[in-house]
């Protein structure tokens, strides 16, 4: 049988592998670590407010999670900052990218200036649509033979 | 990051006046940085904030994969998972499939630095800026119908045709 490779096929590469998904963790440690620490983040202005105070601060593409008469309040990867800032034509659910700069007293940020982003729902759908069908697609144009994985056809 | 439709849309057109061949694991690469990616760190932040909150690490550990290291080591580890014969050309259509996603990433603009491409050896950011970063809802349904067209209607690369055959002594 030409096309099934387990007769002729060496043993897994399991060494090749494992050093691959230790390379894989310790990079993601690493950079995970650099994205907390190696920038100045809002997390790190609210450990230490005072230092901080007037430290330019960006949050992109985030959601908007409640809107009160001064200002409203963003999450991402943290699950709450006070913004202050104008709030015409923002709702919850919205997603914003901000500029701000932080407050020290108070450990808000103040609004420098927002971008609206309408059709982030869309783009979300359209990711959605995305996964499903690359959900679909993959184990259509993969399969295992011989403990090996092969594209079919 | 653009979508999987328009990232997947790009990686036939790029296939098509080629040889065809591993089609299926170039396309694949250019859907799996999102989706080992920014999928989970999307999910995880979504819990974090609304069922129990979770340790930043967590939720950025994943980022790396978007990021040419990342999508380098990932590229060499899934190669290992076929057959000793196709391992090399998996490992390229994997990688080549990957940095085209990054490369369609790299046209949009977001108010941040850009991509850390050369990270862990410089922290510098890029993007071109040329495009918004919903801009892909409008090319979408002009994408797909051209993508199909173009699958379609142009022929896979096959190489020097062969000289005709000496005609037959009269």
């Amino acid at each position: 049988m030409p096309d099934d490779p387990a007769p002729l096929e060496p043993r897994f590469p399991l060494g090749r592998f494992l050093l691959g998904l230790a390379v894989i963790a310790v990079l993601g440690w690493r950079y995970a670590d650099y994205a907390q620490h190696g920038v100045v983040t809002y997390r790190t202005c609210a450990a230490d407010p005072a230092r901080h105070d007037g430290q330019a601060l960006a949050f992109p593409l985030w959601e908007v999670t409640a809107v009160r008469p001064d200002g409203y309040d963003i999450a991402k990867v943290i699950p709450r900052v006070a913004v202050v800032g104008p709030t015409e034509g923002l709702e919850v659910g919205d997603v914003v990218s901000v500029a701000a700069t932080f407050r020290g007293s108070d450990s808000s940020v103040v609004e420098s200036f927002r971008i609206a982003h309408p059709y982030r729902r869309w783009k979300q759908a359209l990711g959605a649509v995305g996964v499903v069908l690359a959900l679909v697609f993959l184990p259509t144009a993969f399969t295992v033979r011989g403990r090996r994985v092969v594209e079919r056809g | 990051v653009a979508d999987l439709v328009t990232h997947a849309c790009v990686a036939f057109l790029a296939k098509a006046p080629t040889a065809r061949t591993h089609v299926a694991t170039f396309v694949a690469g250019t859907l799996i940085p999102d989706l080992v990616s920014r999928v989970p760190s999307s999910a995880l932040s979504w819990i974090g904030r609304t069922v129990s909150p979770i340790d930043p690490t967590f939720i950025y550990w994943w980022d790396v994969l978007h990021l040419p290291v990342g999508m380098l080591a990932l590229a060499f580890t899934l190669a290992q998972l076929f057959p000793a014969t196709a391992r090399r050309a998996v490992f390229w259509n994997l990688l080549g499939g990957m940095l085209l996603h990054l490369a369609v990433d790299l046209l949009q603009s977001h108010l941040s630095s850009g991509y850390l491409l050369l990270w862990p050896f410089s922290t510098a950011g890029f993007e071109l800026r040329w495009m918004g970063s919903e801009d892909s809802v409008f090319l979408v349904p002009f994408l797909v119908p051209v993508t199909f067209a173009v699958w379609r209607w142009t022929q896979p690369r096959t190489g020097s045709p062969l000289p005709p055959a000496p005609a037959p002594p009269a």
